[in-house]
């Protein structure tokens, strides 16, 4: 008996494992390996960039290529650069990227795809097709970073980062270290999208921009120093570098115009997404020294209201902050008086930045703000009758008032100006 | 047996017999109708044993004559199993001095010689009287010395054992920084002493049995009553019962003929050679079975987590013990999947490696002419030769091997680029993985499945490896060891035995045995929390 049932389960066992020998080849033979591509024989995309050209082929495509036998360590004097661009143009962005095909032995990989980069001309004419192909196709990834540049996106691509191999890799660098800094607002693609087409309508998008720093910076220089010109001898001209600098202001796809790095920031206080950073700005009764505080906390609520029928909005903003810098003379930041001064100067002088972003904004008629949204959550109603319509222009005629109450909690590690301990 | 495998599909040609009919052929065979027994003539016995251990010559026979009496008498034993010391002290001093002692003349007749022999003269414990031929020349083959005497059909045995064995020492593979350093021998009774010596009550049962038809060797099945589930006691009894085989040289024949599963990968009986270890599973309610002539007992019924398990948790305080079993079981993942995850990430899923790792894995690969997977398959294949070749060697010659292998050959193999720098770190901390596993017999079966994985991930990547994982978890789900399911106390749930797996619970708070092996006996402390204010 016992003997028969060990049998039977034995058979059993043969069965099973000659079906799982049959299925084995069948499976990987239908299912297996066509999509399997060895690492080294992708070219793996560390930024892609999109400008317009008029014409027939608008889309141009600049992508930038690792190239990994580039970045070998201790490799000798193999002298292959760490990255390369390639472009290409097309009817439609699909179009630019299959064009690449005839152009790379290696099948274009945009799965690590961190950063896109648009052109000014192309942000101007809409991203909605461009948009819609990068939602849609699956290897892209939906948290790359968005960024808008005046020039055009193949030459930002095209220039070397100091300290980074491969430029589109320090652009994301430099983007998440931008964030932490609190130095502007950069958006993810998902952000961008829930953005623009939100009740608001828009969307804001960091600037990137190529800037020769090191040319204007000798040219004060020079100026300094013009006495004895045998001294310096600095070139005129600098190293091209990139620079995040200001903000795109998106309305729906397009691009309607750019917020400088002061009107940034006030953007940033509003939306309340300001977590450090510092407050600089003259001293009382002293234009010449500044005084600079470090902002630690922020809370900011807008608040829309109706007033005679009419949509206002009020932002109310609650900041502490400790001195973080004193190069004023007549200044004892040790006094009670003095701090409550510095209080009020301080939440001035806030509240004019933020007048001046929302000016900029309601300008632009680009509700990057998110008023919209602010009021159509708190009034649906009333919002969908009176304002969904034409809402940029409602929004460029809205009442806005700030209201900043500042807090100094710490004067850091010494009373006295200038560290001296008299 | 052999038959058996090619069974199913050649049954019908060979018209065999039916197995049951065969069964009982055999039976028969290993039982002679009727066992000689021995004669009053001791010159008869003589020629008949003589004739059994014709061409044995470490068998010796002694003949001598008892005291005044002159009676007739002879000793035989096996040389090298006794101790010739105790031969002389105790039997030839006894029978050939003190027995001058006795009444002289013929007043003694043979079979009162024999009960005096028996009760007054030979001053050793272990006594035993033998009837039978062939139950003498068993007795004779295990160390016995056997005294016959002219006119008694009865023949004493008197144990006089003396072989040579080694010392107790510390067991080499499962040594421990803390904890007692002694280990089984091959000596069956060494081994149990050793656990009487930890266990002291009269509790602790042993049952012996000789197993293997020519090898007779002694398999004992040790429990504590009270504890130990009588059901799974029943079963060993059982299984030990249902042996039939003629050697018996290792605890794995006995492991492989009386485990739940034969086809399964995973090992499901559990030993070890240290008598801690079998204490302390014995007190959690398991089976030990010693086995003569090696040094490796088995535990029934094992569980899977028992493998990821050292004695070294807990001798060591339960931090610690948590601490490095969360690393043992990151390892077995390890030591299971790394490579068909390395496989799967680079060849299908590049999108899920951080874009520097890609990139320098890219780099690395550049200029490799196999692909990721017939390149792991290469290197694991390299390491096994390497490891294996390690192990058969004398220990000398072993670490010339290792230099060859890890220096010249990967280094060599990198440089020309063969094989990715990316892959030896793979198969080395594959490796590093599979030795961090406590438990030998677990590796091994971890070792093997690591292909058939490697396989699914070049066929279908991450989908494929979860399908291997998915097959695997049925699988272990499924088996059970005496019984008892293979993933108590994960599943089937046990609160109790949670408190030993992934964390060791202080032993102030594992008050209750494991819950699964045995329903008995379960409270195993009542100590409260220690502190100052108890």
């Amino acid at each position: 008996m016992h003997n028969k049932r060990k049998r039977s389960s034995f058979t059993g066992l043969i069965r099973r494992c000659v079906a799982l020998g049959l299925i084995l080849p069948l499976m990987a033979g239908t299912a297996g390996c066509w999509d399997r591509t060895e690492v080294e024989k992708l070219a793996i995309v560390a930024g892609l960039g999109i400008d317009f050209i008029p014409g027939p082929e608008p889309i141009l495509l600049t992508v930038q290529i690792v190239n990994p036998s580039g970045l070998q360590k201790g490799g000798g004097g193999s002298s292959s650069p760490p990255f390369l661009t390639l472009s290409a143009t097309g009817a439609t962005i699909l179009d630019a990227m299959r064009n690449f095909a005839k152009a790379s032995p290696h099948r274009l990989f945009y799965g690590h795809t961190n950063v896109i980069i648009f052109g000014d001309r192309m942000a101007r004419e809409g991203l909605h097709p461009v948009m819609d192909y990068l939602a849609r196709a699956p290897e892209f990834r939906r948290t790359f970073w968005i960024l808008v540049t005046p020039a055009t996106a193949k030459e930002i691509l095209s220039v070397k980062l100091d300290l980074e191999d491969i430029p589109a890799l320090g652009v994301t660098e430099m983007v998440k270290e931008f964030r932490q800094s609190a130095a502007a607002v950069i958006e993810r693609q998902k952000d961008f999208l829930s953005g623009i087409s939100s009740k608001s309508g828009a969307a804001p998008v960091s600037r990137l921009e190529l800037l020769d720093a090191d040319a204007s910076i000798n040219e004060r220089l020079q100026e300094v120093t013009a006495g004895d010109s045998q001294q310096t001898s600095m070139p005129a001209q600098g190293k091209k570098q990139l620079r995040l600098n200001g903000t795109a202001a998106f309305r729906k796809d397009k691009l309607v115009g750019y917020l400088s790095d002061a009107e940034s920031r006030g953007l940033l206080w509003i939306t309340g997404k300001l977590n450090g950073g510092s407050v600089i700005m003259p001293c009382p009764e002293d234009q010449q020294h500044k005084i600079s505080f470090h902002i630690e906390r922020t809370k900011s609520k807008v608040i829309p209201y109706f007033r005679d029928g009419k949509l206002n909005i009020k932002i109310d903003i609650e900041e502490e902050s400790s001195i973080a810098e004193v190069s004023c003379d007549k200044l004892d930041v040790s006094k009670p008086e003095t701090i409550k001064q510095l209080e009020e100067l301080q939440a001035k002088d806030i509240e004019a930045r933020i007048k001046s972003t929302v000016e900029k904004c309601q300008a632009l008629r680009a509700d990057i703000l998110r008023f919209g949204d602010t009021a159509y959550t708190r009034f649906p109603k009333l919002w969908k009758e009176r304002y969904e319509e034409d809402w940029p222009d409602h929004f460029a005629n809205l009442p806005v008032a700030v209201k900043v109450t500042s807090k100094i909690r710490r004067a850091g590690m010494t009373s006295k100006s200038g560290g001296t301990t008299k | 047996m052999r038959r058996k495998f090619i069974g199913p599909f050649l049954r019908p040609l060979l018209k065999n017999k039916h197995p049951d009919s065969r069964r009982e052929d055999r039976e028969s065979k290993n039982l002679p109708p009727s066992e000689p027994c021995l004669q009053q003539s001791l010159v008869e016995n003589l020629a008949l044993l003589q004739k059994i251990f014709d061409h044995c010559e470490d068998v010796i026979f002694r003949e001598f004559t008892i005291g005044e009496q002159q009676a007739r008498a002879a000793i035989i034993w096996l040389d090298g199993t006794v101790d010739r010391q105790l031969i002389d002290d105790i039997v030839l001093q006894s029978l050939m001095q003190e027995a001058r002692k006795l009444p002289p003349n013929g007043d003694i007749s043979p079979p009162q010689l024999h009960t005096l022999i028996r009760d007054s003269l030979l001053s050793t414990t272990s006594i035993v009287e033998s009837y039978k031929i062939p139950d003498l020349v068993d007795r004779v083959l295990t160390g016995f010395c056997a005294i016959l005497i002219d006119g008694v059909e009865v023949s004493i045995v008197a144990s006089v054992r003396g072989e040579q064995m080694r010392s107790v020492t510390e067991p080499e593979t499962e040594a421990v920084v803390r904890g007692p350093r002694q280990g089984f021998t091959e000596n069956i009774r060494v081994g149990s002493a050793l656990i009487r010596r930890i266990i002291k009550t009269p509790d602790l049962k042993l049952e012996t049995r000789k197993l293997g038809r020519l090898t007779k060797t002694d398999v004992a099945i040790l429990y504590i009553q009270g504890i130990a589930d009588e059901k799974v006691i029943q079963e060993v009894r059982q299984r030990l019962g249902r042996i039939q085989v003629d050697s018996i040289l290792e605890s794995a024949y006995i492991e492989e003929l009386i485990e739940d599963q034969p086809f399964s990968p995973f090992p499901q009986i559990a030993h070890t050679e240290r008598p801690d270890k079998a204490a302390a599973e014995l007190l959690e309610g398991r089976v030990v079975i010693l086995i003569d002539g090696t040094p490796f007992a088995l535990i029934v019924p094992t569980l899977f987590v028992q493998f990821l398990q050292s004695s070294e948790d807990y001798y060591e305080r339960y931090f610690f013990a948590f601490l490095i079993r969360s690393v043992r079981f990151l390892f077995l993942l390890i030591a299971l999947s790394l490579p068909s995850i390395y496989i799967a990430a680079t060849t299908y899923h590049q999108e899920m490696l951080p874009t520097p790792l890609l990139i320098s894995i890219a780099g690395a690969r550049q200029g490799v002419p196999f692909p990721a997977f017939l390149e792991a398959l290469l290197m694991e294949v390299a390491f096994e030769a390497l490891r294996e070749a390690g192990v058969r060697l004398p220990k000398t010659v072993g670490q010339a091997v290792s230099i060859v292998g890890a220096l010249v050959i990967g280094e060599a193999a990198v440089r020309a680029g063969i094989v990715s720098s990316a892959m030896v770190i793979i198969v080395s901390l594959t490796a590093i993985a599979s030795f961090a596993i406590p438990a030998f017999n677990l590796a091994i079966t971890v070792r093997m499945l690591r292909f058939p994985l490697m396989i699914l991930a070049a066929v279908f990547g991450f989908y494929g490896i979860m399908l291997g994982y998915l097959a695997l978890l049925i699988h272990i789900c499924s088996l059970r060891s005496f019984g008892v399911p293979y993933l108590t106390p994960i599943s089937p749930f046990k609160r109790q035995g949670m408190k030993d797996v992934l964390f060791r619970a202080p032993w102030w708070r594992m008050n209750n045995r494991p819950g699964g092996i045995s329903p008995n006996n379960r409270q195993r402390q009542n100590t409260p929390r220690p502190g100052p204010k108890s």
